[in-house]
């Protein structure tokens, strides 16, 4: 039977916003929240509960939302991760941070870069047929001040204007 | 979180042989695991990551009607396999489905508990009892329920005084509260206890007061809290309404448990004003709706 090799500190290397990263001796138990925010520098996910519950902290890895909090930074090896730093061309908005401004779809602003990536995958996904589809597939990210109506809107906007771009 | 050593396996029997150390815990999605290795719910040494091990993330008709579900299948994924889906309830928010593999989730039943917060009783709120002595599996031993008997009152006499939920102001609402021998007889009273019972310990009771229906009492021994031992209770106590051909059952629930009702189901119906001096302060009231079946 063949023996894997424990460690405490894992080298990494991850693709990030788009760029190749090699990170050296991370501790084994520093979550992908942590590497992105203490190690990286890149603040744009938050750690609101830090339980997996309020999804401030979404990031896409391989494309896919999952709440940074609850990922260990040494699974992620190999892998590829988005967060709402990645997603602006240079000074041109990503169209869902385009359509959360349009729509005002944010008060405080503190759950507003986990709902724009979750936004960015659930359009990618096409969970956006209806209100309810966008509210079910949105609902791990919770905002405090209650503007959902308003990222409905948003999702729904930058839905219509993805379409725009692909013809079918 | 509490440093562990990593590693990755890439077959299962590196997997396999990894878990021979009973100080090594199995991470797949992390959407549990990693709040327990953070509320010190499990405290491994060694974190064995299968994430990427080949041939678990398949759904596999057996014969007989029976699937084998991969231990790296996403909630998501069981959802939505044709074999599942006319059967699955919508229970887990979409976030976690998206990311919460079955492997976490076959854990987490173990618990009998859906969350990592501790489950309190009525007049037990939560505290945080998280961390449960032994290393990767906190509860080792079932719990049973059975009905309360007479000999119960001196110990669930006990259990209520003594409640930590009702230390300090709280105190004066269980200063004499007597569970007696006649109540006990009178209503629908029901313990948990652990399977061993050595000792005739108590983990926790409730008693359901059928007229007017009523949850009257639901206490968790302080040092047995967070085990899912109140919703045990409460199961239990809905299948015994059930029974009784109830539809709902009234609560008058402790202030700092109040929390615990949400999480079990129960809804918010109102307020019982406080009667002083037993309980000078006013109480949120609840009820349990008991769907037929």
């Amino acid at each position: 039977m063949s023996t894997v090799e424990f460690t405490d500190r894992v080298d990494l290397r991850l693709r990030v916003n788009g760029l190749d990263m090699q990170l050296h001796a991370v501790d084994a138990h520093v979550s992908l929240l942590d590497l992105l925010r203490e190690h990286l520098g890149l603040t744009g996910a938050k750690k609101g509960c830090n339980h997996g519950e309020c999804g401030a902290c979404t990031v896409l890895l391989d494309g896919r939302r999952v709440n940074g909090c609850l990922v260990l930074a040494a699974a992620a090896d190999g892998r590829e991760v988005v967060t709402v730093e990645g997603l602006a061309q240079g000074e041109q908005l990503h169209p869902v941070q385009r359509a959360f401004i349009d729509c005002d779809a944010f008060q405080c602003g503190f759950c507003t870069s986990g709902q724009v990536i979750s936004a960015v995958a659930c359009i990618d996904e096409g969970h956006t047929t209806d209100e309810h589809e966008i509210r079910e597939w949105m609902s791990g990210n919770i905002c405090r001040c209650s503007s959902y109506p308003q990222i409905v809107e948003a999702v729904q906007a930058a839905a219509a204007s993805e379409h725009e771009k692909t013809p079918s | 979180m509490i440093p562990f050593s990593y590693a990755r396996a890439t077959t299962l029997d590196e997997a396999l042989d990894a878990v021979r150390d009973p100080g090594t815990a199995v991470l797949a999605g992390g959407t549990e695991l990693l709040n327990w290795l953070r509320l010190g719910i499990a405290v491994p040494d060694r974190v064995v990551d299968i994430s990427r091990v080949p041939g678990l993330d398949r759904i596999e008709p057996l014969l007989g009607g029976v699937l084998r579900i991969g231990a790296l299948v996403r909630l998501n994924d069981v959802a939505a396999d044709p074999n599942v889906a006319p059967h699955q309830p919508r229970r887990t928010p979409t976030r976690l489905r998206q990311w919460a593999w079955v492997s976490g989730s076959r854990e987490r039943c173990r618990h009998a508990c859906p969350s990592s917060r501790p489950a309190a009783g009525r007049h037990s709120p939560v505290r945080n009892t998280l961390p449960m002595s032994s290393r990767t599996s906190p509860i080792s031993q079932p719990i049973t329920i059975r009905r309360a008997v007479a000999r119960d009152a001196k110990r669930l006499t006990r259990l209520v005084r003594g409640s930590g939920a009702y230390e300090g102001k709280y105190a004066s609402a269980v200063a004499g509260y007597r569970v007696g021998p006649d109540y006990i007889e009178a209503h629908r009273a029901f313990v948990a206890v652990g399977a061993d019972e050595h000792g005739g310990r108590v983990l926790g009771f409730y008693s359901l007061v059928l007229v007017p229906p009523e949850l009257d009492l639901l206490f968790v021994a302080d040092e047995a809290q967070g085990r899912g031992i109140g919703r045990l209770l409460v199961a239990h106590m809905q299948s015994e309404a059930r029974a009784a051909g109830l539809d709902r059952v009234k609560v008058v629930s402790h202030l700092p448990a109040e929390d615990f009702y949400h999480r079990v189901g129960a809804v918010r119906t109102g307020t019982a004003f406080a009667n002083p001096p037993a309980v000078p302060w006013d109480r949120p009231e609840f009820e349990f709706r008991i769907p037929s079946e």
